[in-house]
């Protein structure tokens, strides 16, 4: 968690000076990029493809509209945005680490996406949009990543239009107590061990089990929401509670 | 309301399958790109689920979506669907044959001309994608609602019918009825051939009783003319 007294943070279970997180996390998706959709596979047994599916059939996207799709890295929602709100709507895919955006934008073009997407290395800290720029904000499993997440909620309610919607896909805490051991055991002896076998870095995974540890749980993502202005916040539960979606409207 | 992950589940095998059996018709290929950029979304009535699709130039995304802003809204129970799949001529299922449109009628219509470009039965194609053990699954819960639901009215009728009849005696068996017409029936032409020969009776009463009179008549004139010509 964040500690503005001592100007200290949370990287995993490790505390480091705050201005030093955004690096670290830096290294590690500067690592994991090129493996990040198998990994992504191999880890949810491709599950993590149905949460964002959910996410995108809570978005409430039409044609016409405009999308930002933050830390979106390889592009899996930005690709079905894109199709939903054709040639008259636009998604930005925004990621602070460019070998993250830079996966992302060759998967899409090779998809032969190129007509509606535009790509932008950006913090979500501080998204450099004007305001009332975007129908929709998606930011699927990055909030965790984010340093100083109330600011970054902050300028997602800046940059959406008024009645815009806030999709947070993240991974949350389980209400299961043996649902919670088996998730543990698996997260932090399995996970780091298939990080290492496919992609050569154990580290990596074993940083993005304990940043799952660390997040904010559902009501106190709520209560950060509500804190940014947003109104209309609810959440809801996928997989018992290991991922959570949380939805906000700017008013 | 079904699991959101579960019914996206099936929703992505569906997808696969329908883009699977798009790429291998290269008629449907082609006259997809008549709905590039089309949303059309189907409500169904017995699950109070609704599914959109979106149609591209290569492919249609399929979601589970509410609030979608759909060009045609397609309203009909699964088995109105199915037998659209299943129908050689959609149109005499897809216009108001247990499905409802609202929205972009021309659509419905190019979308039905699409739809006669897969001659296939949906468990035939169904089948090559998911396995014969699943279709059959899917083919038997799709219609069992429908047997289920016949054969509870078949039973409630008979049940019914059987109470009101030899329970209560409210109404009287369908034999007792029948039986009932028949005497009815007879009965009047019974009272028909009486009104027949009483009209009879009565045209030949009257025929003799003007007989009668005009005979009875006669002496009383020769009596009068007789004694009118003595006076002479």
């Amino acid at each position: 968690m964040n500690n503005p007294e001592n100007k200290t943070t949370d990287f995993g279970f490790k505390t480091i000076p705050t201005e030093e997180k955004v690096t670290h996390v830096a290294h590690v998706f500067d690592s994991v990029a090129s493996k990040y959709d198998l990994m992504n596979d191999l880890m949810s047994a491709g599950i993590h493809r149905l949460w964002k599916r959910v996410t995108i059939e809570r978005s409430g996207a039409k044609s016409g509209h405009k999308v930002l799709d933050i830390a979106g890295g390889t592009g899996d929602l930005t690709r079905k945005f894109s199709r939903i709100v054709g040639p008259t709507g636009q998604v930005v895919l925004a990621d602070i680490n460019s070998s993250m955006l830079k996966v992302g934008r060759d998967k899409l073009i090779n998809q032969g996406i190129v007509d509606n997407v535009s790509y932008v290395q950006a913090n979500a800290e501080c998204l450099p949009f004007s305001d009332h720029s975007f129908d929709i904000i998606t930011i699927a499993f990055g909030l965790r990543n984010v340093t100083d997440k109330q600011a970054a909620l902050n300028s997602m309610l800046r940059v959406l239009k008024p009645g815009g919607r806030l999709l947070i896909l993240e991974f949350s805490k389980t209400q299961n107590a043996a649902l919670t051991q088996i998730y543990d055991v698996y997260s932090f002896n399995i996970l780091p061990k298939i990080g290492k076998l496919v992609a050569q870095d154990e580290d990596s995974y074993r940083y993005l089990a304990e940043s799952i540890r660390m997040h904010p749980d559902q009501e106190t993502l709520i209560e950060m929401m509500q804190d940014a202005g947003f109104i209309y916040c609810r959440y809801e539960n996928m997989t018992r509670g290991v991922v959570a979606l949380h939805t906000g409207i700017k008013p | 309301m079904p699991n959101p992950l579960f019914s996206s589940a099936v929703l992505t095998s569906l997808e696969t399958g329908v883009n699977l059996l798009i790429r291998s018709h290269p008629n449907s290929l082609q006259s997809l790109s008549d709905l590039n950029g089309k949303c059309i979304q189907f409500s169904l009535v017995d699950f109070q689920h609704k599914i959109t699709l979106y149609f591209h130039a290569e492919r249609i995304d399929l979601y589970n979506q509410d609030d979608a802003h759909a060009n045609l809204i397609i309203t009909g129970s699964l088995r109105d669907f199915l037998r659209l799949l299943q129908s050689r001529h959609p149109s005499e299922v897809l216009f108001g044959q247990g499905i409802s449109l609202t929205g972009d009628i021309e659509l419905a219509e190019q979308f039905s001309l699409w739809l006669k470009s897969f001659p296939v039965q949906w468990q035939h194609w169904f089948a090559q994608v998911a396995g014969e053990d699943l279709t059959q699954t899917l083919a038997r819960i799709a219609n069992q609602p429908v047997d289920q639901f016949q054969r509870w009215k078949q039973n409630s009728t008979a049940t019914c019918s059987e109470y009101l009849q030899e329970e209560i005696r409210l109404i009287p068996a369908n034999a007792e009825v029948i039986k009932f017409a028949d005497d009815v029936d007879q009965l009047r032409d019974a009272t028909e051939r009486l009104e027949a020969r009483i009209a009879i009776v009565h045209s030949r009463l009257q025929a003799s009783i003007s007989k009668q009179s005009s005979s009875s008549d006669m002496p009383f004139k020769k009596a009068s003319s007789t004694r009118n010509t003595e006076s002479e």
